[in-house]
């Protein structure tokens, strides 16, 4: 039923190595192996692609390694329906890959967003900049099943596009890191592809410029299309855009960008791209040139820019540490890559982020620390005032803290 | 039973008049849209998040079930007090708190109505995408109790898609935000959990929810169909076409008639199935897709396709499909609505289905329903002065329900699980997968005070079901 | 389940209420909203959908009539918004005035309301000379100036003392007079209805609406034998009183050979164009109250359907137009009274944004003055935010409660009623 893979050094996380890395072959005995883990309280991390598992904090134990890419894969794609449903550990690229067969697709970025698992991709959450056109991650998910502590596979939801029967146990998985449970299957609602989409660059070393810009071109490319800013730690900014749609629509929002940029005081080009600069941007802080520490912030639309401002004040007052921005003024997002000079100005300089965003009332969190030791940061940032409720939530789901212990917020 | 001492304390909270118990009073608080009724002991009317947390640590101290209630025009039960309590009714804390025009956000108490939310923002260029056919009363409160969609969630989505954050009394009487004014905050997603736990779990006592802009345009297209197969086969061409219309509603023929006695909005009588199909978005993109949607019905030989010209022509349709089910009910004197969804494409097959089942009992089901999204809405008509007549329907509701779960469906859309279907919950679910909806609403209210019986087979406290949480420490 | 509709019932018997009307009601609350009560208390007791609860429990013997549901049952304003809303189409106004008369025949009013009831059901609207009187006090309360003693006046005395202020000095006199139009452009014979207020209070609008028909080819009859409509006494509960002055009316106005009963009150047109339901057991009259009904007219409906004269007078005012309840609810006429409005140069029309009723309501007023003014007041707020000069209006009742709360804020808006505005357009005005 299982099988015991000796090379444990691939399954490090955070530093610890499991004591022993178990592959099963199904999802009943997946969960099976939950219940005997819960038995004998032994600390499990569940391990997909595992691209993404510098996520969380520090696990409070690491016994097992639970490698799920053993359990039989499959898609079944309903296109007619417009619904898919597929095993967690497909690769989510090549999910897309095979609903774009027949036009249809799932309409999500996520830093390695070809090389993430389905149900690694639920567990992270972490959205790229499609979700100022077409939703969350949360929107699409219309049913799951998942693998429990107590030894079941238990599922909610189904695989109909609409359905409020019982309570909604899909969208508690999404985002919580495999603490609650391990997702073994998932249903999706898709949309037709669109006719068209393009990528275009902006480049100018007018970076105030170039900040209005960004704002302007989210509000000129409405639901069609999103803006994202890029400014490298030398301070020099670029405009990543995507613009999605019938052949009509993105011609006409090509033109009135067009109009826009020809209308501006300076000098501005438009470069269209490939696919893949753009997919290199969802990837920022995600693909290891050096080491650095990559921040999130999530605010309100308005308050973005505000911020990113701010956050260009403490770059302009740090003149040892490296810093890179991402910032999309549509969804309210602030990506920061720190490559730190020291770790403790780094600490510092995230601090110094960390209040100004909070006297906006959002919210940091760091989303990969590289190889920086996560005992010196605060990864989730302050609890929210509903933690004591995410607790009580996380003891019944898994009673005896087996699954990802301690790495996600507050320590659960 | 309620003694004269917790009425005192109620009323010192809220004043007393909002506080009934005299049972002639509470008489009117025993039922909601549905066929369900019970009687509180005692109905309370709080006006703000303080007073709802006082009333529940009241309840507490005198072991009293809290059951929510806002307009009450919910379908499956949900604000029936099947087993008494004190009835909490929201209606009083109904005040937009205010608007955020910028970010598109409102923040909101759960009284209020609706439509009354779009209303208010549509000089701003917004509204509120959720509209449930009950929306000119329900609250958004029941909305988010219930998980509410309505015709143009085939497009725009369910409630749970709008709600960005609530403030929420939970059982012991906390007040807590759920969720922020964004998407994406660190921790769980509780207020996932809680949008659609029928009341259960906490009650929401501030809302913030998604406002979207007013679409350039709108176009409502009414094509007619011989046969109810062709209809079906036409909604299935439209959504894998690549269009999202906003709204896709079907009636068939003994809907049609109904709608025509009554409202007389100009659906065709010779067809034998029409289709409401709407279409919104910028003026370009609404005529291109307007050609599209002709195309496609003219292939597929319908009787007739045609656009309303004017806003009265475009409510005229509408105003047939919304009452429709009222026109269902001037040809008996009761209906029996079944809230069932299927996969788009099994439509066809479950309407034979539904179509024997009404041959087989004798008594006529009309479908009206959100052709979009496969959620039917079957209506029993009968007549409940004839013996015996419950039982068979509540027989045929089953049966086509088993009918919609044999495809792959589910037992409801959008009208919850209530009261009326949690012996249902079988067809569906196993014991863990319900074991695990207990936990979820165990962090939340882990005494079952709030709106007991509901969702979960059996009776007021569901925990007498399956090995729940064998590992407890 | 299973109610047994029970013919023997004595509950509503008396009253023949129609019993499968009551449970016409699915009870799925769409009509909440549309009731004014219900949005001002946010109570299911003082709902529709609460008091069709109330009336099947008494039918089914679950409950009696208690002062508690006899409370909620007498705070509905009988505004019928409920109906327009309805998707089972339930008549609601029906039950509700079959209900009153059951609370009346048990005798579940106060012994001051029964009284007051009383005087005003059976003395006061349908006798002549007691309105008469009334004109007479009205005269000696202007001649006495007792209005000027401000500092004597209770608040709740300010409406009537504005609308006592506003009384024309010449009485409107149904006597039987025939008033010719034009002969060269005369087309058209109808008859009016003058009604029991107005030919008091507001006789001025009588007369308008004399001049308004003769400017657009019609004589106009007053026929001298025609009483109050009766609105009144259904929704106080008095059928029979109700039914004895329909009677009057359908003798008085049955065999004139006209085109159209002109009514300029909403209220006792809505009433007129019901009397067959009063009439359900008494054949001979069921069927001219038929031929009647069909002849009633609201003014602006017949303008509209003879298509009038354009007004020569530019008149510059910002109008906002108050839908009586039973105007709109009732007869189903929003449209005609803007069109006709759009038909006079130079006026612009704001619309309210909520149109529920003032909660003048007849008699409303004297018994629910709390809710009443409650209601008065949100109407003004609508008013207000519209920014109009003027608000026009097809019935009596809406006027009198507009103008009361106007003058209790000392708002300078006037108060028109739509044939005044007209009368004012074709320069017949002062």
């Amino acid at each position: 039923m299982v099988s015991v893979d000796h090379d444990l050094e691939k399954y490090k996380v955070d530093g610890y190595i499991p004591s022993k890395t178990i592959s099963p072959k199904s999802p009943e005995s997946l969960a099976d192996l939950l219940r005997i883990a819960s038995e004998n309280r032994w600390n499990v991390i569940p391990f997909g692609f595992g691209n993404m598992m510098n996520i969380g904090s520090i696990p409070n134990g690491y016994d097992i390694a639970l490698d799920l890419n053993q359990i039989p894969k499959y898609i079944q794609h309903n296109s007619e329906d417009l619904t898919v449903t597929c095993s967690s550990n497909t690769s989510f690229g090549e999910l897309n890959l095979k609903l774009q067969e027949k036009q249809q697709w799932l309409p999500f970025d996520s830093p390695l967003i070809n090389d993430q698992s389905v149900g690694g991709l639920l567990a992270c959450n972490l959205p790229g900049s499609l979700n100022a056109c077409f939703g969350y991650i949360r929107d699409y998910v219309i049913g799951m099943k998942t693998a429990t502590p107590f030894g079941q596979i238990t599922k909610s939801g189904g695989t109909v596009v609409k359905n409020v029967t019982g309570f909604d146990l899909t969208r508690l998985h999404i985002g919580a890191l495999g603490t609650l449970g391990i997702i073994t299957e998932a249903s999706f609602k898709i949309i037709p592809l669109p006719e068209r989409q393009i990528y275009l660059r902006i480049d100018n070393e007018n970076t105030n410029a170039l900040i209005d810009l960004s704002s302007l071109l989210n509000s000129i490319l409405q639901s069609f299309g999103v803006a994202e800013l890029l400014i490298d730690s030398l301070g020099v900014a670029s405009i990543y855009m995507t613009c999605i749609g019938t052949e009509k629509v993105v011609n006409e929002k090509l033109l009135e960008i067009k109009t826009i940029l020809f209308d501006h005081e300076i000098d501005l080009t438009l470069n269209e791209i490939a696919e893949k600069e753009w997919l290199n941007i969802q990837d920022f802080g995600w693909v290891n040139e050096d080491d650095f520490v990559l921040g999130r912030i999530n605010c309100l639309p308005t308050d973005t820019i505000k911020i990113l401002q701010q956050i260009n004040r403490i770059v302009a007052d740090n003149k040892k540490e490296r810093i890179d921005t991402l910032t999309n003024s549509k969804r309210g997002v602030i990506k920061y890559k720190i490559n730190p000079d020291n770790i403790e100005d780094t600490i510092q300089i995230i601090e110094n982020i960390r209040d100004k965003v909070k006297k906006h009332s959002g919210y940091t969190v760091i989303e990969n620390s590289g190889t920086f030791d996560k005992n010196k940061l605060n990864i989730w940032g302050d609890i929210p005032e509903s933690f004591p409720l995410m607790r009580k939530l996380k003891s019944e789901f898994d009673p005896v803290n087996i699954l990802n212990s301690g790495r996600f917020i507050g320590g659960i | 039973m309620v003694n004269s001492s917790l009425i005192k304390e109620l009323k010192k909270i809220v004043g007393d008049d909002y506080v009934m118990h005299h049972p002639d009073e509470l008489l009117v608080f025993q039922y909601d849209g549905s066929t369900d009724k019970a009687l509180p002991d005692v109905v309370v009317f709080p006006k703000s998040s303080e007073d709802i947390s006082s009333i529940v640590k009241i309840a507490n101290r005198y072991d009293q079930y809290i059951i929510p209630r806002g307009a009450g025009t919910g379908l499956s039960g949900g604000a029936v007090p099947m087993y008494g309590g004190i009835e909490l009714v929201l209606t009083r804390m109904n005040s937009i708190l205010s608007i955020d025009v910028e970010n598109r956000l409102a923040l909101v108490e759960p009284g209020v109505v609706n439509l009354d939310l779009s209303k208010y923002v549509a000089s701003m260029g917004l509204f509120y995408a959720p509209d449930p056919s009950s929306q000119i009363s329900c609250t958004i409160g029941g909305n988010i109790a219930e998980n509410s969609g309505g015709p143009h969630c085939l497009k725009y989505g369910v409630t749970t898609n709008h709600v960005l954050a609530c403030e929420i009394v939970t059982e012991n009487g906390d007040i807590i935000w759920l969720g922020d004014k964004f998407r994406n905050v660190p921790g769980y997603d509780l207020l996932g959990g809680f949008v659609g736990s029928e009341g259960m779990m906490g009650i929401a006592t501030k809302i913030i929810v998604n406002l979207l802009p007013i679409p350039q345009s709108v176009k409502t297209h009414l094509a007619s169909f011989a046969t109810i197969d062709q209809a079906s086969f036409a909604v299935s061409s439209v959504i894998s076409s690549g269009l999202i219309p906003s709204a896709i509603e079907m009636m068939d023929k003994l809907t049609i008639e109904a709608v025509e006695n009554v409202v007389k909005c100009g659906y065709p009588d010779t067809a034998g199935a029409v289709l409401l199909i709407e279409l919104d978005g910028s003026n370009e993109e609404v005529s291109e897709q307007s050609k599209q949607i002709m195309d496609i019905c003219n292939s597929l030989e319908c009787q007739d396709i045609s656009v309303a010209a004017s806003i009265e022509e475009r409510n005229a349709l509408w105003r047939g499909r919304k009452g429709a089910l009222g026109a269902l009910g001037s040809l008996a004197p009761n209906y029996f609505l079944v809230d069932g969804v299927v996969p788009r494409t099994k439509l066809p097959e479950t309407l034979k289905t539904i179509s024997k089942i009404s041959e087989k009992i004798d008594l006529p089901i009309a479908n009206v329903f959100h052709a979009g999204d496969g959620n039917l809405h079957p209506c029993i008509l009968f007549d409940e002065q004839e013996p015996g007549m419950a039982e068979k329907v509540l027989g045929a509701g089953g049966e086509i329900l088993q009918a919609c779960v044999d495809v792959g469906g589910t037992l409801t859309g959008e009208h919850g699980v209530g009261f009326e279907k949690k012996e249902f919950m079988y067809k569906i679910f196993s014991n863990s997968d319900l074991d695990q909806m207990l936990r979820l609403k165990s962090s939340f209210a882990p005494n079952g005070r709030l709106n007991p019986g509901k969702v979960f087979p059996g009776g007021p406290k569901c925990f007498d079901m399956g090995n729940y949480n064998t590992f407890r420490s | 389940m299973g109610i047994e509709i029970k013919p023997e019932n004595t509950i509503f018997t008396s009253t023949q209420m129609d019993i499968q009307d009551l449970y016409k009601c699915v009870h799925c609350g769409l009509c909440l909203s549309s009731c004014p009560t219900y949005t001002v208390l946010g109570k299911e007791t003082d709902s529709p959908r609460g008091r069709i609860a109330y009336m099947k429990a008494i039918y089914e013997e679950k409950t009696y009539l208690t002062p508690r549901i006899v409370s909620h049952l007498d705070s509905c304003l009988q505004c019928r918004a409920c109906e327009s809303v309805c998707p089972s189409g339930v008549p609601f106004g029906r039950l509700m005035e079959h209900t009153k008369s059951y609370i009346v025949n048990k005798k579940k009013y106060s012994f001051f309301r029964s009284v007051v009831n009383k005087f005003l059901y059976k003395v006061v609207f349908p006798k002549q000379f007691i309105l008469s009187l009334l004109s007479i006090g009205i005269k000696v309360y202007k001649a006495l100036k007792l209005n000027k003693i401000r500092i004597l006046m209770p608040g709740f005395m300010i409406p009537l003392d504005k609308m006592i202020s506003d009384t024309p000095k010449e009485v409107f006199r149904a006597d039987g007079s025939i008033f010719y139009s034009n002969p060269i452009v005369k087309k058209r014979s109808v008859a009016l209805l003058s009604g029991c207020v107005m030919p008091i209070v507001q006789s001025d609008t009588m007369r308008a609406t004399v001049r308004v028909l003769n400017k657009n080819g019609c004589d106009v009859f007053v026929p001298e034998s025609q009483k109050c409509c009766g609105a009144l006494n259904i929704h106080g509960g008095d059928l029979e009183g109700a039914k004895s002055l329909a009677k009057a009316n359908i003798d008085a106005f049955i065999d004139l050979d006209i085109e159209a009963i002109i009514v300029v009150s909403g209220g006792c047109g809505a009433i007129m164009k019901e009397y067959f339901d009063l009439f359900k057991n008494d054949e001979e009259y069921l069927e001219k109250a038929i031929r009647f009904s069909n002849k009633v007219k609201d003014i602006s409906e017949f303008l509209i359907q003879i298509s009038i004269i354009k007004p020569e007078n530019n008149l510059d005012y910002t109008v906002t137009y108050q839908d009586s309840c039973h105007l709109s609810n009732v007869q189903k006429i929003t449209s005609p009274p803007r069109q006709l409005l759009e038909q006079i140069e130079g006026i612009t029309i704001v619309e309210m944004e909520d149109n529920k009723c003032c909660g003048a309501a007849g008699v409303y007023s004297l018994f629910h003055k709390e809710m009443s003014s409650v209601l008065a007041s949100s109407k003004m707020d609508s008013v207000e935010s519209t920014r109009a000069n003027v608000v026009i209006s097809g019935n009596p009742g809406c006027m009198i409660q507009i103008n009361g709360e106007a003058s209790k804020r000392k708002s300078p808006i006037k108060v028109m009623h739509l044939v005044d505005i007209l009368d004012e357009a074709y320069s017949y005005a002062n």
